[in-house]
């Protein structure tokens, strides 16, 4: 299906639901297409692709929202009877409402938008061919080292994606771009202690580089890793509070769960009736939480899987300072959730495709970078541990205590690192931690995390989150 | 679309996988999603999913390939056939492959039993809303306490149809899934809380919104009445309920 054809559906479900006395509308419409392949012991396991169009239509009646979603065949009969759903699941909202919806305004905007490196990847290059040497190499490098290695696996998926969004206000904007998503994983065992090593990736474009350059060297590099790991002790499960020093990947998972999530407006808002369960940064908006080297981004120019120029509301994406200088300045808006602080929308609204309603999503959200050099850090470091990597979150529905475990992690004494551990979980008080941060480093890395999910029924989103290495305390145990 | 034309489109891959020499299997899936989200006893979100799509499966010498569409038209489903065909070219062969299933493993009409009930599929994305705000009507009814609801309302029904070029054909086989999760919240002069079920159901007739309601709202009243005691952190015997026993594997292996 051509632009013009995708942007000329989107315009008749918008006139359509105008003249069924809509007050507002916006519809969606979207078409991927993708393949992926999963890659073990260097041979194929499994092979797939898909092709998805559809369409999204989102309308305020009478004060009340309505949304229906459709996916075969995008008719004029098929794309009103949408339409007439939408509207009669808003009049029926609408019979029990207590504050009519409002949205913040924005900007109206006629555009065609291509994602950086974006010339599109011909899906029918993307064969076998194009993955399995890479992926064969992978296999060669991660083998060759001892016979350690139980299984490794890598997925490994290709997609395009063309994004039309219309709206009552009079937007027309069409994003174009591709890019790649994919978890490599060992499993090593020895004497008895079986290590399961994963690592995300992720990024826009063009993936050959990425395939032959990067891939077998990381392959490679969390095989050593898992084999060292078998070797390694762990520490006691009694945990001990103690300094701690986060790598940009441990730090990327701590900021998803404690920051990311609770900075998102919606969750600020209390849940809109669970105050409750309201994360922690509920009650200290706007408040000192951190020291003044300290400050958060959302920024969604980031050239990850998260990229995205216009959200899904058709807002124009921006950074967004959510924590400057260790206060909490801002948060993640939809227009919705900007109308209820009273600010202007920063363009958060994200959604996986047109089956979902969009909602604040983080986009890329990281830790900005200080001045520390990580030997400095380390140096500065009498007595503590190194961990590298975050594998297995969790925390409390207010993201007020958490507890993540470590890919790897190290003992640093006397300004040194030292030896390995593994097993190792970091469990902590977010506000307290937060305070305890008393270096930042200068080495920002952005992670991928593919998966992360919200709402009912869950959207499931690829996000960048990151920082750089920093140091605080914390409590750390083991598995013994 | 109505099945048989959907499956009038979808056949042409048999005809396709023969003249191939392949093994071909087809998947078509119709489901649709009724979602009502209240929140603070309104209404916030009313969802409407409506997914529609074939899966196709090639077998070539024991190799697989697979491929998706959501348009059930005559090219989609050919250009489908032809990727999962190149896919099932380049997939490693699996050992022992004995081919596409001919029968499917049980002779029951239908493939779980009292797993689909008319009434629930039949009904409409506003009368999923109207039996949400009918919850809502029983939490104000409850007590003196202020309480709220907080609820989501899933009315899934689901069809699919399998058939592949061994003659296996099972068309048509329906269910349906009515989820729920309510949370209400009482509020008694500072004090607040909250208390919360979940709810899952093959049929609509299981589901009895007054008591879910009731249950949930008592339970959080209750709370608001007990004595407070802080207890310190020990090593203590712990009684697990069902119900905590049924958060445990989701907070230990990620929501959803």
């Amino acid at each position: 299906m051509d632009l013009d054809s995708l942007e000329c559906i989107a315009h008749e479900a918008v006139d359509y639901a105008l003249s069924r006395e809509a007050k507002y509308v916006d519809a969606r419409i979207q078409h991927e297409e993708g393949a992926g392949f999963v890659v073990s012991g260097g041979e194929v396991e499994e092979g797939g692709s898909a092709s998805l169009t559809g369409m999204g239509v989102r309308v305020i009646v009478d004060g009340a929202w309505g949304f229906c979603s459709t996916d075969n065949g995008l008719s004029k009969l098929n794309v009103k009877e949408r339409v007439d759903r939408a509207i009669k699941l808003a009049r029926k909202s609408s019979e029990r409402i207590i504050s009519p919806v409002e949205m913040a305004a924005t900007k109206v905007t006629h555009t065609r938008v291509k994602g950086p490196n974006s010339d599109f990847i011909p899906m029918e290059d993307f064969t076998l061919a194009s993955i399995l040497e890479p992926a064969r190499e992978c296999d060669r490098r991660v083998r060759s080292l001892r016979g350690e290695i139980q299984t490794s696996s890598l997925s490994f998926t290709v997609g395009r994606f063309i994004q039309t969004f219309a709206n009552s206000d009079g937007s027309l904007i069409t994003q174009a771009y591709s890019g790649f998503l994919g978890t490599i994983y060992v499993v090593a065992s020895s004497s008895g202690v079986s290590e399961y090593y994963p690592h995300d990736f992720g990024g826009l474009g063009y993936y050959e580089k990425f395939l032959d350059d990067d891939l077998p060297v990381l392959a490679e590099r969390i095989a050593r890793k898992a084999c060292q790991l078998t070797r390694s002790r762990t520490l006691q499960k009694t945990a001990t509070f103690q300094t701690v020093v986060m790598d940009p990947h441990f730090a990327a998972l701590w900021v998803h769960e404690t920051l990311g999530h609770p900075l998102e407006a919606d969750r600020l808002l209390g849940g809109r009736g669970d105050p409750q369960n309201a994360p922690w940064t509920y009650k200290v908006f706007g408040n000192k939480v951190a020291s003044e080297f300290f400050s958060l981004l959302d920024d969604p120019s980031v050239e990850t899987p998260a990229w995205h120029r216009y959200d899904d509301e058709g807002v124009e994406a921006r950074k967004k300072p959510l924590i400057t200088n260790g206060v909490i300045k801002g948060c993640i808006h939809n227009r919705e959730t900007a109308a209820a602080f009273r600010v202007e929308p920063n363009g958060g609204a994200r959604s996986p495709s047109y089956h979902f309603t969009p909602m604040p999503r983080m986009s890329n959200t990281y830790i900005k970078p200080g001045d520390w050099a990580l030997d400095e850090i380390i140096e500065d470091t009498r007595e503590g541990i190194y961990v590298v990597g975050g594998m297995t979150p969790l925390v409390d529905s207010r993201a007020y205590e958490w507890r993540i475990s470590a890919k790897e992690a190290y003992i640093v004494a006397k300004g040194e690192v030292k030896e390995m551990l593994r097993d190792i979980i970091l469990s902590g008080v977010t506000p307290d931690f937060l305070i305890s941060l008393d270096a930042i480093g200068e080495d920002l890395q952005i992670a991928i995390t593919p998966d992360c999910g919200k709402g009912s029924p869950i959207q499931m989103l690829p996000v960048g989150n990151g920082g750089p290495t920093i140091r605080g305390k914390a409590y750390v145990g083991g598995a013994e | 679309m109505e099945l048989s034309e959907a499956l009038e489109v979808c056949r042409s891959v048999i005809s396709l996988a023969n003249r191939e020499g392949v093994e071909a299997e087809v998947f078509l899936l119709k489901r649709d999603l009724k979602s009502i989200r209240i929140t603070s006893n309104e209404i916030v979100e009313a969802q409407n999913i409506v997914e529609e799509g074939a899966a196709i499966r090639v077998a070539r010498n024991g190799s697989i390939g697979l491929s998706a569409t959501n348009t059930l038209q005559h090219d989609s489903i050919e250009n489908a056939f032809i990727s999962a065909l190149r896919m099932a070219k380049s997939s490693t062969r699996i050992p022992n492959w004995s081919g596409l299933p001919t029968q499917l493993p049980t002779s029951q009409e239908s493939i779980v039993l009292n797993s689909y009930d008319e009434e629930l599929a039949s009904k409409s994305p506003d009368e999923i809303a109207e039996l949400s705000l009918e919850m809502l009507r029983h939490v104000n009814g409850h007590s003196s306490s202020s309480c709220a609801l907080t609820s989501v309302l899933m009315a899934l029904f689901e069809e699919f149809s399998i058939f592949n070029s061994n003659g296996l054909e099972h068309l048509a086989e329906p269910s349906t899934i009515l989820y729920s999760r309510i949370i209400v919240e009482a509020k008694e002069a500072a004090e607040c809380h909250t208390a919360m079920k979940q709810f899952c159901s093959r049929r609509l007739a299981d589901f009895n919104p007054e008591s879910a309601v009731e249950e949930v709202a008592r339970s959080a009243t209750q709370v608001l009445h007990l004595p407070k005691r802080r207890i310190s952190k020990s090593k203590s015997d712990v009684i697990l309920s069902p119900q905590r026993i049924h958060s445990i594997p989701s907070s230990s292996h990620g929501c959803g």
